[in-house]
């Protein structure tokens, strides 16, 4: 087990370089660097050298990739050419937001999913097993931003009710961190819930079919006990591996999330960086993105093998 | 074949989806027939609610609704169809050739599978998007490469399997040549699982599509695009929420018909994956 964890950290090294040189590569394939952008129309020769000098961008790429990466080695990602300001400590305290937003999403989604998915087991082949099916087919079928802009459209014409615009952090209010970012959590943990709830019903049905429920029965427990007690506590462990695998898709749906609710997440940084063309910023929110989704695979993949002992750890 | 839509048609979840699926491609086929306005032509009627000569009503610039969904289509099925295309045919190739392989092959392509797949997918197309440019084909190269991964995934992990048969032995054992053994006995017997991952991933690269084009980096306007028309409407939709409901019902039918023919499809061609039901 202990060489497997080794092992996998080990060959996330070689992923880590990939995906810095992948995000950098990308990066310097724009038409028209940001230079350009800056400068709009009045293109000035000696302006133009003089930034491009700035921002080290007057190098070969390769030194620029070693500037770059040798900096975020060190923990310095840079600045942003639109505000001067640091890019790591924006990333980590706009990362905050979009933490909190993911966590009450999973939460949401478990307190929607898990009993639905009881549910749908007891009551298999009913109407309550097909109309959970259903549901949950929609989960998949509605995208995030469709189902956040009738939320909207919802609260402000039946409701009169608008969500508040600015961010509460959850140590100034939590009260208040709640009220920011209830809605946009409801919108995401909604749509998780349909893959969590079809895991939960299958896992414990699986379970229900086992010799020990028999036994448990046999023994004359009541039906409540038998499913929460026994088959429910052994179905868990698939559960949590779907809900690791969520946590990971749920990252990449912040983006669109944050942009309706205007939340100060790293979702929102890393699309006004793509459309400002803010070199760093897209860089180290890209960067750091896909170093947290590679960091939850790998907890997933670990979990799951300790999970299931039939996984081999090669 | 003939078994197969047999198959599907006897599936009530089959039936439903491929009446949905044929009901999208026929509306994106007949776009010009069905539209009852110019998508583009801004009348003088701001903002009508439905009726009136205008089946869905107009948008803020008093353009029909209704014509510009029909024209969405378009871009929907166009999207989905070539960007789901371009990432199964690549996933093939890289999926056969590392499976097949395997060694030092196998090794570099699983890698940058690995690179690409730690992206979160949407942010991925975002940033290619970004590099390329916004516009629809650039849309759909980088939809296609998302789904890259997933189609080499599936079909190497079928290879694998296939290749560890003993009649691949004797065929290789009698001298046939690589590239033989490949298209004529390994090819085939993948083809199950891979038709179930596009019939798939059709609907997930319409929804990225939409994504992208929400957040203003796919189909740019005046075009119209369902995301394109929900993200415009957004401006304008507590005077008139059909600007927002009317594309939010075309996202949702169409991709929840493509769920519903892959779910039935994968029944079909996989039975194995099919979870206790």
């Amino acid at each position: 087990m202990r060489t497997y964890i080794v092992r996998r950290v080990l060959l996330f090294i070689p992923v880590l370089f990939g995906i810095s040189l992948a995000v950098f590569a990308l990066l310097h394939m724009i038409p028209g660097d940001a230079v350009d952008l800056m400068m709009g129309v009045e293109a000035n020769p000696e302006l133009r050298a003089q930034l491009l000098r700035q921002y080290g961008m007057d190098y070969p790429w390769y030194v620029q990739y070693w500037n770059w990466i040798s900096g975020v080695l060190r923990g310095d990602f840079g600045v942003s050419m639109r505000t001067g300001l640091p890019v790591l400590p924006e990333i980590l305290s706009r990362f905050k937001v979009t933490l909190m937003l993911t966590l009450y999403s999973a939460v949401v989604s478990w307190l929607i999913a898990i009993p639905l998915g009881i549910l749908a087991a007891i009551k298999r082949n009913t109407w309550v097993d097909g109309a959970s099916r259903f549901l949950a087919l929609l989960g998949v079928s509605i995208p995030n931003f469709a189902l956040g802009t009738m939320v909207l459209l919802v609260l402000s014409l039946v409701f009169c009710y608008y969500p508040p615009l600015d961010y509460t952090p959850f140590l100034a209010s939590p009260l208040g961190n709640l009220k920011s970012l209830i809605w946009p959590s409801l919108v995401l943990g909604a749509i998780m819930a349909g893959s969590v709830m079809r895991m939960t019903r299958s896992a414990l049905l699986e379970n229900l079919q086992q010799d020990y429920v028999r036994t448990v029965r046999a023994k004359g427990a009541p039906e409540r006990v038998v499913v929460l007690r026994h088959a429910l506590k052994n179905s868990l462990l698939p559960i949590v591996t779907i809900v690791g695998m969520q946590i990971g898709s749920l990252l990449g749906g912040t983006v669109v999330t944050e942009q309706i609710f205007s939340l100060p997440g790293l979702g929102l940084y890393t699309l006004t960086g793509i459309t400002q063309r803010d070199y760093p910023v897209v860089q180290g929110s890209i960067l750091f993105f896909a170093f947290i989704f590679v960091i939850i695979n790998l907890i997933v993949d670990i979990l799951y093998s300790r999970i299931d002992p039939r996984i081999s750890y090669r | 074949m003939k078994r197969f839509f047999a198959a599907l048609l006897r599936d009530k979840t089959g039936r439903l989806g491929l009446a949905g699926v044929l009901a999208v491609l026929l509306t994106a086929l007949l776009a010009p027939l069905i539209a009852t306005h110019d998508p583009l032509a801004m009348t003088e009627s701001l903002r009508q609610a439905p009726g009136n000569g205008f089946l869905l009503g107009t948008d803020e610039f008093g353009r029909d609704v209704f014509s510009r969904l029909v024209y969405g289509a378009r871009v929907s099925v166009y999207v989905g169809l070539v960007a789901t295309g371009i990432g199964a045919l690549c996933g093939l190739a890289l999926g056969l050739a590392a499976g097949y392989y395997g060694g030092a092959v196998d090794n570099a392509i699983m890698r940058l599978m690995d690179v690409l797949f730690a992206f979160p997918s949407i942010l991925l197309a975002l940033a290619i998007v970004a590099v390329l440019g916004p516009d629809l084909g650039n849309t759909i190269v980088a939809i296609g490469i998302v789904r890259i991964p997933v189609f080499t995934r599936t079909v190497r992990a079928e290879v694998l399997s296939v290749k560890s048969q003993e009649y691949i032995a004797s065929v290789r054992s009698v001298g046939v040549r690589d590239s033989r053994v490949l298209f004529r006995h390994v090819l085939p017997n993948v083809m199950a699982p891979f038709i179930v991952q596009t019939t798939l991933s059709l609907s997930s690269a319409i929804l990225v599509e939409a994504s992208l084009s929400f957040l203003g980096l796919g189909i740019q306007p005046p075009n119209p695009s369902w995301g394109s028309m929900l993200s415009e409407s957004r401006r304008v939709m507590e005077l008139a929420p059909w600007t927002a409901i009317a594309p939010t019902v075309a996202i949702v039918l169409a991709i929840l018909s493509f769920n519903l023919l892959g779910d039935a499809v994968r029944d079909i061609l996989d039975p194995k994956l099919k979870s206790v039901e």
